[in-house]
């Protein structure tokens, strides 16, 4: 206590001795009390003897530690000197130094570690989350289906006897200027322009192109003719649109184009080109089939 | 490290302390005297002290001088009892090194 009244007495103790004198002092407080008076003064003589600011500071620090330390092994020796009175408690306090405290320190020893990845994750992580380019937008492909049949090609290729070629190629136009006391020389003056040149066009090709329809297997429609239809006895013809694949099946549903005034015959019309679906007759092009889209007369007739 | 020696631990610290009593067993010291010839941290040095002193091979006490006309606080001085100069000198003896006796 002799060397805190000297201390606060000389009134010289700045900020950072402060710090090392309070690590001093909260370290002589969590020691077992019989030690704590006899510590702190052990400790500040043994600070007062250190030169440097941070040599002090390193020894408070280390004074904290001890105190975690000699409280540590000083408990169990307590115990067994309240356990047994005429035993050395002493002697018990060498025991103490168990595995506990060595878990209690790497326990410690985790923490810190974990502590210091966890701060240069969060480092690492917003340097780059600053200095990254910004992220464009993904991609996000669409599909567009043109639903439409190719229109019928119907032109003629020209005659090609008929065209007349005409090949304009200008002359160019020289001007000769004559030196007085030198030789004659010859200046260009305007540079001849490209010449025009009609080509002939290419000759188109065309395109022959069979609409499909319904093919092999395609149902028959008397099977759809639905009974109440007939029986009363309901006739008429229905338009469906159909869009066919190359392989003969539909590619989207069909559809009413016109109908026949009754509604259970248009349901019927559709029902058919539903299950004709695989036994259409595609569309083909230069003899190869397409997709393409067309319309279906489905006919519903009594037969007598 | 972490040998035992009958009462007292024996690490690689508690073998440096020893052996800087040990170079003049009559000889008092303080944890600074200590520090200066260990070079042991305080947070390692004090504890081995007080359980050395605990076991019987040290005695301490403070030093004998007043405190306001030495200009300085009075220090914990420890010494080598007759029994932790036999004992240290045993564990030295085991480690194969010559000691004081």
């Amino acid at each position: 206590m002799t060397s805190r009244k000297l201390d606060s007495d000389s009134g010289t103790l700045n900020g950072r001795e402060r710090l090392s004198d309070w690590l001093i002092r909260h370290a002589a407080r969590k020691a077992p009390a019989d030690l704590g008076e006899r510590l702190e003064e052990e400790w500040r003589a043994d600070m007062a003897s250190r030169s440097s600011y941070v040599s002090r500071l390193r020894f408070a620090i280390g004074c904290c530690w001890a105190t975690q330390v000699i409280a540590f092994e000083h408990q169990p020796a307590r115990a067994a000197a309240t356990a047994s009175s005429g035993g050395s408690a002493l002697l018990a306090l060498s025991e103490s130094h168990d595995m506990r405290f060595y878990s209690r320190r790497s326990s410690s020893f985790v923490l810190v570690l974990a502590l210091h990845i966890g701060v240069f994750y969060a480092l690492f992580s917003w340097v780059t989350r600053v200095h990254a380019p910004p992220m464009s937008a993904p991609l996000v492909p669409t599909f567009i289906r043109d639903d439409h049949p190719p229109e019928k090609f119907n032109a003629t290729p020209p005659d090609l006897t008929q065209i007349n070629h005409r090949f304009f190629v200008p002359e160019p136009e020289w001007k000769s200027a004559t030196n007085e006391d030198g030789p004659t020389s010859t200046v260009k003056e305007d540079l001849p322009q490209p010449p025009i040149i009609d080509t002939p066009p290419t000759p188109t090709h065309v395109v022959k192109r069979v609409m499909g329809g319904t093919g092999v297997g395609f149902p028959n429609v008397d099977d759809f003719y639905p009974g109440k239809e007939i029986r009363l006895a309901h006739q008429g013809a229905t338009v469906v649109n159909v869009c066919v694949n190359p392989n003969g099946k539909l590619y989207s549903k069909p559809t009413i184009a016109e109908g026949s005034g009754f509604g259970g015959l248009d349901d019927a019309a559709l029902s058919l080109a539903q299950s004709g679906s695989g036994h259409y007759r595609a569309t083909t092009e230069d003899g190869q089939p397409v997709s393409s889209c067309y319309q279906l007369k489905v006919r519903f007739q009594l037969k007598n | 490290m972490g040998k035992k020696d009958g009462d007292v631990r024996i690490s690689l610290q508690t073998l440096r302390v020893l052996e800087a009593f040990l170079e003049n067993p009559s000889e008092q010291l303080s944890g600074a005297d200590v520090h200066q010839r260990c070079a042991i941290a305080s947070g390692t040095l004090y504890p081995i002290l007080l359980r050395l002193e605990s076991a019987g091979w040290f005695v301490s006490q403070w030093e004998a001088i007043d405190p306001s006309s030495a200009g300085r606080p009075r220090r914990r001085l420890y010494r080598l009892t007759s029994t932790g100069l036999k004992r240290a000198s045993e564990v030295f003896g085991s480690f194969n090194r010559g000691v004081l006796a």
